[in-house]
């Protein structure tokens, strides 16, 4: 043994003795969780500044009458609730939010996992490109989709009325006819994010034991049989999760129906984001308190969805435990 | 090797946060210095005028050695500017000049520390028209805020036509129809020859609709504006003219001779269509020459332009419009509202004035040049209509500066007119004057709220400063100022 070596296997020893000090030395419980709290200290100062402190404040400014331009706010308890609620326009929002969600959940819950079904399969060829080229309008800009469909959807020179008009329906104009203009952002929404829900499905789908199905092939099981007893029941859990996190982003939608149609025609496209913006920003003054208010009944049903949340996350785990 | 340990990397990545920020507080602390001293030579200018942009730009640089100053002039788009201004307000930020964007009453905007005084050499003031400056609108308590940029007599809806469309249509664009059914069967002959016939902006938020529809609906015999009969002082938008001017809209959307997704476009929708030679005719303001310019420079070779429209040959196009409004501010916050001042002055030169002729867009205060300008011959007919048939209207924050407060607790009052249109056309709604008698009972009690409310808030206002008996049509109203 060298001189050096000896010299490395004292430092060593002595390393380790002070680390067992170290580990003996009894630390109470800030010492605990001080790193945890330096690591965690940015998302908490971000998070409070950009989330909860605007939650606050719209509460705040829900009781008052403010224009955001002056520092005038003349605090006017619940009138500006009792306005909100005597608004026909706010409930025909309410009333757009709701259905718009109703159109778009069960078809982008159904179609995606029908996709990912089909692109679990591990007989497809190019299943990554294929996976990729669904999750592409995922990462486009929602506002830049909104703006590059009106000119897709033109009903005068667009694509998609030129075909239309060799088939011999000309001018369908699909964001301004009040009938087709709800159901066109519907479909446009369930194109744009498809890939996001198509992700969870197929993650939930790798959660099956391939055994499963292999047992069951074995046993004489068609494809029909092999979805109606072993997909479907195992993904069950799943679906529950799915559904509430998609009713809950088809909420948030603000930025696609925006650039779509504005709210047009004739409010038949305005949702509860909408009517926001136009009372908070639109109007020649603006009207915070008014807007304010109406964000935190939205909020409320936001909050409602979110508890169903919780409980889709309750019962998935509690499923979950009882296939195993 | 010895390896880093996550508490060393910890440390060092603290270190260098903490080295960073003393680097930018430092920093900082220059570039406050900087900007202290160019507090006294840096001013600085934020407009939302998009036609304006290339002339606003080579002015700055233009009066940064007149005034021995950096003029850093800032171009907002319109739709993002209000949000800015606010911002800006808040974080004490705001430039030394800026444009009427952010839409509070003056007083508002008084108290509220926005506005600091203009002060403006005598030889600037006697350039300007002796109704340019208004209490109430301009100035407070006889001291000038507001400094106002355009004439008063320019209009939202003079008929633009593409010579070519035209041409090829076999019409004269050089004779575009005044009155409904020259302009609809005009319309019916560009359909005949395979050109999209017209195009309006009645989508996004409806205002520039709503704004035509005020027009047309005076030039159709309405006697006041958006929807307030000068004469009695009440809201009337179930009038006779709204009912026929919208009428004759949907005649012309049930024909198909308005061009498809229309309903759905807001104004540079509309006008990019225009622009790009997609549509023959487009109901927009006298400036569309340079809207038009900037969004496709051939279409200006292309243009000319009509009247407003009216429901019969006979009828003479009166419209009527309130006093310039303010067109700049000097904002609270300026360290320099001298020079601030000699800039906003230097807007009524012959120079600048030639340039805001030149850029077409809202015409400037003195009309008078317009003749020997460069602007292209449909503008000029543009202006010689609205010079001889755009008259000043009564106001009731003329005759009662008060009337500011009532303005201030004014909330806006859904479906507008614009909306209306937008149901009307699209078949949302089926009783056209059922739902215009609606919105005028809502303006009305939205009013009376804000009269009540300015009332209680110690302004001495009613209902009476509304009415103006002695108001003629056809001529300017010089009753009450």
């Amino acid at each position: 043994m060298t001189s050096r070596s000896v010299q490395l296997s004292r430092r060593q020893d002595r390393r380790s003795r002070s680390a067992t000090a170290a580990v003996d030395r009894p630390r109470h419980g800030w010492q605990k969780t001080t790193w945890i709290w330096v690591f965690l200290l940015p998302t908490v100062v971000l998070y409070g500044l950009y989330t909860i402190y605007p939650i606050i404040a719209s509460y705040w400014y829900s009781l008052v009458e403010w224009n955001g331009f002056d520092s005038g706010q003349k605090f006017v308890g619940l009138s500006n609730y009792r306005e909100v609620f005597a608004d026909p326009l706010f409930w025909n929002s309410f009333k757009v939010t709701l259905l718009f969600m109703l159109l778009v959940v069960p078809a982008r819950v159904l179609l995606t996992l029908l996709m990912a079904m089909i692109l679990n399969s591990p007989k497809l060829p190019l299943i990554g490109v294929l996976r990729s080229a669904f999750f592409i309008p995922v990462v486009t800009t929602t506002a830049i989709i909104g703006v590059v469909m009106r000119f897709v959807l033109d009903p005068a020179s667009g694509p998609v009325s030129s075909v239309l008009a060799k088939l011999g329906f000309g001018g369908v104009d699909f964001l301004g006819d009040q009938h087709l203009a709800l159901p066109a952002a519907a479909v446009l929404y369930i194109w744009k994010f498809f890939g996001v829900t198509m992700i969870y499905w197929l993650a939930a789908l790798q959660t099956i034991p391939y055994e499963l199905y292999e047992a069951a092939r074995i046993d004489g099981a068609g494809t029909w049989q092999l979805f109606r007893h072993i997909t479907l029941p195992m993904l069950k859990p799943f679906l529950i999760i799915i559904t509430v996190l998609t009713i809950e982003e088809t909420f948030h939608n603000f930025d696609l129906m925006y650039t779509l149609t504005a709210g047009g025609p004739y409010f038949h496209t305005e949702i509860i984001e909408i009517y926001i913006y136009r009372w908070a920003f639109a109007a020649p003054i603006p009207q915070l308190g008014h807007a304010s208010a109406a964000a935190v009944v939205f909020g409320l049903l936001v909050a409602i969805v979110g508890a169903l949340q919780l409980w889709a996350l309750y019962t998935g785990r509690r499923l979950r435990g009882e296939q195993r | 090797m010895t390896g880093m340990t996550r508490r060393s990397l910890l440390g060092a990545s603290v270190l260098a946060v903490a080295g960073a920020a003393v680097g930018c507080s430092s920093s900082t602390d220059e570039s406050g210095s900087t900007s202290g001293g160019g507090a006294t030579g840096t001013l600085a200018w934020w407009d939302h005028f998009s036609s304006f942009k290339r002339l606003n730009d080579d002015w700055a640089k233009n009066q940064s050695s007149a005034l021995k100053a950096n003029v850093a002039h800032t171009y907002y788009d319109a739709s993002k500017a209000p949000q800015a201004f606010q911002l800006a307000h808040q974080a004490n930020k705001m430039p030394d000049i800026y444009s009427n964007v952010v839409g509070l009453p003056l007083s508002a905007l008084v108290s509220g520390k926005w506005v600091h005084e203009i002060t403006l050499p005598a030889d600037v003031k006697s350039k300007l028209p002796k109704d340019a400056f208004t209490e109430g609108i301009t100035q407070l308590d006889g001291k000038l805020y507001g400094f106002p940029m355009f004439s008063l007599r320019q209009s939202s809806t003079l008929v633009w036509v593409n010579k070519d469309h035209w041409g090829k249509a076999g019409l004269d664009p050089n004779n575009v129809p005044k009155d409904y059914p020259g302009f609809k069967d005009a319309l019916g002959k560009l359909k005949g020859a395979g050109l999209q016939p017209l195009t309006l902006a009645i989508g996004a938020d409806g205002g520039r609709i709503r704004d035509q529809i005020d027009d047309m609906a005076q030039t159709a015999g309405f006697p006041g504006y958006q929807g307030l009969q000068f004469t009695t002082g009440e809201y009337a938008y179930h009038h006779d003219a709204y009912v026929t001017v919208i009428e004759f809209l949907k005649e012309l959307n049930d024909a198909k001779l308005i061009m498809p997704g229309s309903n759905n476009f807001g104004v540079v929708d509309a006008r990019t269509r225009f622009a790009s030679g997609a549509v023959g005719t487009f109901i927009d303001g006298i400036w569309c020459a340079g809207g038009s310019k900037a969004l496709a420079p051939p279409i200006v070779d292309k243009l000319a332009s009509g009247w407003v429209l009216a429901p019969t040959a006979d009828v003479q196009p009166f419209c009527y419009r309130g006093r310039p409004s303010s067109g700049y501010f000097v904002s609270a916050d300026s360290k320099n509202p001298d020079a601030a001042g000699k800039l906003l002055a230097s807007f009524m030169s012959d120079e600048y004035q030639n340039g805001m002729i030149e850029a077409m867009d809202q015409p400037p205060l003195n009309l008078d040049l317009v003749a020997s300008s460069k602007a292209i011959d449909a503008y000029k007919k543009g202006v010689d209509f609205c010079k001889a048939n755009v008259f000043l209207m009564p106001q009731a924050i003329v005759k009662n500066p008060a009337q500011a407060k009532v303005d201030a607790y004014r909330k806006p009052v859904t479906p507008h007119v614009g909306n209306i249109v937008q149901g009307y056309l699209g078949g949302s709604i089926s009783d056209l004057k059922a739902e215009l008698k609606k919105l005028s009972d809502a303006t009305t009690a939205d009013r009376a709220q804000a009269l009540q409310k300015a009332k209680a808030a110690g302004a001495k206002v009613s209902e009476d400063d509304y009415v103006f008996t002695d108001w003629k049509p056809g001529q300017d109203y010089e009753g009450a100022k």
